[in-house]
């Protein structure tokens, strides 16, 4: 299916465009293949299976406890998805991708953050290291009880962590 | 159709190693090269030799239906992208002419074909 993109668009999730770019970009959504002639023979070290290995399957916060990581080891790096509507904000000042869950309508001014760090470059054959961070922001006087499934995914294999909000007035 | 070619090596020669990576898209996406079976019909022109490189590993293409892969070439099958290393005792069977290849792709649910023509394969590099 095509995905059209309008020429006053500023940006997809993938990339950057000029807001006063001209034209329109389709998506050709058939197979199609994409060759590369290599300068020289790669080297075909083994490939590890895809795997996910989280330091912890659930996570409570709260006003008093307001921030937790989740450490990730996997091949290939993952992708997340949530169970709730998430604001996404791309890549942040601090090289991480960051989401945000504005939990209350009535307090637009508190959410719940989450950023998903990368620590070193990323190879075609080595595990990756990641962190996955949850914090309650900013200094929200009001918390309301809240749940969240983040799902962590190779392509291939799934792993989720359950994050559980405690309600909080202050 | 919508194939790609890059390259910044130049032309190709006979007795030269040629090393080629290809990545199978749908939309933006890469399809996970252990999911379907590869067939390349490699060529210089329309008169020139076929020579097939194939590989099965993924189990869709019956026993009936298989080429033999030429000896001197080879595919690697990495995660999202595949290998194609042709050798000098494989370019040895082809006409010198526009490097070409016909590749079949089968899944669980496609059978679908690409057409690259890469760049000119030459005699010897003098």
């Amino acid at each position: 299916m095509a995905n059209p993109i309008s020429k006053f668009q500023y940006a997809d999730p993938n990339d950057l465009m000029n807001p006063y770019a001209y034209g329109v970009r389709e998506t050709y959504c058939g197979y199609y293949t994409v060759c590369y002639a290599l300068p020289s023979r790669p080297s075909f070290a083994p490939v590890p299976a895809d795997s996910i290995t989280l330091s912890s399957a659930g996570v409570s916060l709260s006003v008093m406890d307001r921030r937790k990581c989740i450490d990730i080891v996997s091949y290939p790096a993952v992708a997340v998805s949530f169970s709730q509507d998430v604001t996404s904000l791309g890549v942040n000042d601090y090289g991480a991708q960051e989401w945000r869950w504005y939990f209350d309508p009535d307090h637009p001014d508190s959410f719940i953050c989450f950023q998903l760090v990368v620590h070193g470059d990323p190879s075609d054959v080595d595990m990756v290291n990641q962190c996955f961070v949850i914090d309650v922001c900013p200094a929200s006087p009001y918390i309301p009880a809240g749940a969240m499934t983040c799902t962590f995914s190779t392509g291939q294999v799934l792993s989720s962590v359950d994050v559980s909000i405690e309600a909080t007035w202050v | 159709m919508f194939d790609v070619f890059h390259s910044s090596v130049g032309f190709f020669y006979r007795q030269e190693e040629i090393d080629l990576s290809f990545t199978l898209m749908k939309c933006d996406d890469a399809v996970y090269v252990k999911d379907y079976d590869i067939e390349v019909c490699v060529y210089t022109s329309q008169l020139s030799n076929r020579l097939w490189v194939v590989d099965y590993s993924a189990g869709f293409v019956p026993e009936s239906e298989r080429h033999i892969s030429e000896s001197g070439a080879s595919i690697v099958r990495r995660r999202e992208n595949w290998y194609l290393i042709l050798t000098p005792e494989f370019l040895h069977f082809l006409e010198p002419g526009v490097l070409t290849f016909g590749i079949r792709y089968v899944g669980s649910s496609f059978d679908t074909a690409s057409v690259i023509k890469t760049q000119e394969l030459r005699d010897i590099r003098f």
